[in-house]
């Protein structure tokens, strides 16, 4: 190494240096997770079938799940699951956004769930899924990294004709 | 223990003995530059327990060797290692020697103890490993072990958990991927299970030797990422009396919002240590006081050291030495901060809390060179430890206790020139009483061979195995094989190249197996998990060093560990209490890839060195197809040295990239308050330091100045790492 690379080499590593890390107003650093849009294409269903919509994402295929286990991993912080979704927004032809933060990781299964019942361990269906369409009928992966929160994650939701369902009663 | 101390005596009345009135070996140590005398330089006789150190002239003198021919070794950091053979020695009569020692810009013929249980040069050894030596300490003023580590290729420090490639991540003091050894000897927490290095005697250390992948091919349980193996100093020919008092003082945190107190903070430390040899019997003693305020509250630590080593040189082939290391400390129980706005104070939970802690390291080496192709030794450690967990607002029980002794027996045979036999007996027992771990014993015992083969010329082989067997309680007996196989082929005088695979494994802790406790950090309970088993890696590396003329070396490896059944904490919802509750299970297999590059230059006839090293690992949990926690992809590091004549200036900074991934169950449960802010790692130090002879001994003067560009961090959840801190080291000898 000549003397001009050294040099340059230790002016980097001390301008790299300047940056002061973490300060007590910390909020511009970037937190792993994916967000998108959420579109309605059809009229929800009565009010007392929809307790609350949320969006879980799921390491692998979730199927023949019993639908009380995987809600006992998500209560145990195993499945990302994220904060309920506004039910004002809802309507047909209604567009809403969201942001869901999370483990840097592969979630093989992405999708809007929504409870319909009282029974938070067995009331739930799925009623969109990330990559799902007539025309490709597979749930496709998201997969996040640690610097970067990844955007276009959009969901159709069509509460009249819904994908199929992953849980087995 | 006493058991062991009889034994040993047992043996060394056996031993073939008979004093003997020898010969004389003197002579005078030179730089070959200029002929001028070497002042320290170390002289030993090979396959005898006899050596010293030139003095102020270089001078040596080496009384009562038997009759015959030696191979007497010179060495001295900065010269190449030089070895005089044949030198005849006859009764009554002195022999004299003068030894010119090269200069070498950079060193690499240093002679390594820890990758096969025996001397040797680390140019031979199949392995990946680093030294962090007296003179690095010493540049540095360590006063803590894993302080000296932060800067070793392939070392990454959290908190003071040490991670060697990636193996251990961060395990909140439960449980070690890395062996710690001090003096060959197993320093592991008997309830815990993790290395303390406030036990190891810091101002004795004469060198540290990190081995990289899996070691328990010859050291059994807890070497499944590594081995760092704390050699300490040997007992100079002279009296020597050498001191050092420490002083840090800690700047005012970089934001007004985190002031805490108005007072200096600061970290006061005294080490002194005398060393004498009377006859054939040598000893040290030495003591240490640690007052430190810290940059945080109730962060506060109180610390006393003492350390003694006695040696008895029986005959030149024959030594028994003991030695004892106490530990008592009181320190402030910090364990994270409040939350960001407050990231110097703990949470208020932990305000009034604070462990007392004393642990007593005691160890006897009896060594026995028989002939020049055999030589065997048995070495036996006891390591008490005892702390007690105390609060101002109420009574808790939470104490614990444990007693760990291991003891081993260990021969080296050379079937010839090309041919190095290592085998060796261990035992070991645990024994813990405590509040949350319960009382439970352990048992255990080890058998292990190893051969090294010069194949040709250029090609040498080292294969081995251990065979370990382990009872814990009444659960069921543990039993494991671990092969190694190393290879390395000296392409040219210049290049070499290296391959291992080894497998390493590490039986659960007491802690990890009975650990039961309602009062947590949380309203979480921790339960026992009984049914753990021991964690199992499989290490492969291939490697390469180039020297590039004197001025160079390059040293390369890429490196693979498959990890199974790796313990880790989790949460589970336990259906007989209705709620979640923490349980260590067998959960993670995981791979580990990645690669290492560590370059050493020297520039100006000497005057300016610079080491490169950089890091990459891949960690990867192969069940949740995720980042493994606790562990970064990318750590870097520069560190620049410019010498000149008495004085020396250095600067060492450090790059550590963002952690992917943490504990979030912790985060949450805790529940730690931004606990999963974490930003890359950028620091940088620098130091100067010069020494001086006007005041009759010489007095080394260090200035010291940590975390140059005030960089706030976090290494573990909530936990804002050092800010800037300003040291004034200065040591004495006389």
């Amino acid at each position: 190494m000549d003397k001009r690379n050294y040099l340059i080499l230790l002016l980097t590593i001390t301008l790299l240096g300047c940056d002061k890390g973490i300060s007590p107003d910390d909020t511009l650093i970037v937190k792993p997770g994916f967000g998108g849009t959420i579109t309605y294409v059809s009229s929800p269903p009565p009010r007392d079938s929809l307790i609350q919509l949320r969006i879980v994402a799921v390491p692998y295929y979730p199927i023949d799940t019993v639908v009380g286990a995987l809600i006992q991993k998500i209560l145990l912080g195993e499945i990302p699951f994220s904060d309920t979704l506004q039910l004002s927004s809802i309507d047909s032809g209604k567009t809403q956004r969201y942001e869901f933060l999370v483990q840097p990781g592969e979630y093989k299964y992405v999708a809007v769930v929504q409870q319909y019942g009282v029974f938070i361990f067995e009331d739930w269906r799925v009623i969109s899924i990330f990559g799902f369409s007539p025309s490709t009928p597979f749930p496709r992966p998201v997969t996040v990294t640690v610097d970067k929160f990844q955007t276009g994650i959009d969901f159709i939701v069509d509460f009249k004709n819904l994908p199929p369902q992953p849980f087995k009663k | 223990m006493m058991k062991f101390g009889w034994m040993i005596f047992f043996l060394v009345g056996s031993a073939a003995y008979s004093q003997q009135s020898g010969g004389t070996i003197t002579g005078v140590i030179t730089s070959s530059d200029d002929a001028s005398p070497l002042v320290g330089a170390t002289v030993i006789i090979q396959n005898t327990t006899l050596g010293t150190s030139s003095d102020a002239n270089g001078k040596f003198v080496l009384k009562n060797i038997p009759e015959g021919k030696y191979d007497v070794v010179a060495s001295m950091v900065g010269f190449h290692r030089k070895v005089v053979e044949r030198v005849e020695v006859k009764s009554n009569e002195e022999t004299s020697l003068l030894i010119q020692l090269v200069l070498s810009p950079i060193q690499t013929d240093v002679v390594v103890v820890t990758s096969n249980k025996r001397e040797q040069i680390l140019e031979e050894v199949p392995v990946s490993m680093s030294i962090v030596n007296a003179q690095l300490l010493e540049s540095r003023s360590t006063i803590a072990v894993d302080d000296a580590l932060r800067y070793v290729p392939g070392v990454n420090v959290t908190q003071s958990q040490v991670n060697i490639r990636g193996s251990t991540g961060y395990s909140r003091g439960v449980g070690s991927r890395v062996l710690l050894l001090i003096d060959g000897l197993p320093l592991l927490a008997g309830d815990t299970g993790e290395p303390i290095f406030e036990s190891v005697p810091v101002f004795q250390i004469d060198r540290i030797e990190v081995v990289k992948g899996a070691g328990s091919a010859l050291y059994g349980t807890s070497a499944l990422g590594g081995v760092i193996n704390v050699l300490t100093k040997e007992v100079p020919e002279h009296p020597e009396t050498r001191w050092r008092l420490y002083s840090k003082v800690y700047d005012a945190p970089p934001y007004e919002r985190w002031k805490w107190s108005d007072k200096l903070r600061a970290l006061n430390a005294q080490y002194i240590s005398h060393s004498e040899r009377i006859g054939d019997v040598s000893f040290i003693l030495a003591g240490s006081r640690l007052f430190d305020d810290s940059y945080r509250e109730a962060d506060w630590t109180r610390r006393y050291n003492g350390y003694g080593k006695i040696k008895y040189d029986m005959s030149p082939f024959l030594s028994l030495a003991v030695s004892s290391n106490v530990l008592w400390q009181h320190r402030g129980d910090y364990i994270w901060w409040k939350d960001l706005k407050n990231a110097l104070r703990p949470a208020d939970s932990q305000l009034n809390f604070s462990v007392t802690s004393l642990r007593i390291n005691s160890s006897v080496l009896f060594k026995h060179f028989v002939n020049e192709k055999f030589t065997y030794e048995v070495k036996a450690i006891h390591y008490h430890g005892n702390w007690r967990e105390d609060s101002l607002n109420v009574t808790l029980a939470n104490e614990s206790t444990s007693d760990v002794v291991s003891m081993e027996v260990q021969a080296n045979y050379s079937l010839d020139e090309l041919n190095i036999m290592t085998m060796g007996v261990a035992v070991n027992s645990d024994n813990v009483s405590s509040d949350i771990f319960g009382t439970h014993g352990g048992y255990g015992g080890a058998v292990y061979v190893q051969d090294e083969l010069q194949l040709s010329k250029r090609l040498m082989a080292t294969l081995g195995a251990r065979l370990d067997y382990q009872q814990v309680a009444s659960l069921p007996s543990n039993q494991q094989i671990n092969p190694k196989l190393g290879l390395r082929y000296q392409a040219d005088d210049q290049t070499s190249f290296r391959a291992s695979v080894g497998r390493g494994f590490r039986a659960p802790s007491i802690a990890e197996l009975f650990v039961s406790t309602n009062v947590t950090t949380s309203t979480v309970a921790i339960v026992p998990s009984p049914e753990l088993k021991a964690e199992h890696s499989w290490s492969f590396e291939i490697g390469g060093t180039e020297n590039f003329d004197e001025n160079a070396v390059w040293d390369v490896a890429l490196f693979q560990s498959d990890f199974s059944d790796l313990i880790e904490a989790g949460v589970e919802f336990d259906s007989t209490r209705n709620s979640p509750v923490i349980r260590f299970r067998n959960v993670t297999q995981a791979r580990i890839q990645g690669c290492e590059s560590n370059i050493r230059t020297v520039f100006f006839d000497q005057l300016l060195s610079l080491d490169l090293n950089y890091t990459y690992t891949w960690p990867y949990d192969v069940n949740k197809r995720s980042v493994l926690r606790f562990r970064p992809r990318h750590v870097a590091s520069v560190n620049t040295v410019v010498s000149y004549k008495e004085y020396t200036f250095g600067a060492d900074m450090r790059y550590i990239s963002r952690i992917d991934a943490i504990d979030d169950d912790l985060v949450r449960l805790a529940p730690i308050i931004d606990g999963k802010l974490r930003v890359p790692i950028y620091i940088a130090d620098v130091r100067a330091s010069g020494l001086f002879h006007e005041f009759g001994f010489p007095l080394k003067i260090n200035l010291h100045v940590n975390n140059l560009f005030r960089y706030s961090y976090v290494e573990l959840i909530g936990n804002l790492a050092p800010l800037r801190s300003f040291v004034l080291s200065v040591e004495g000898v006389f």
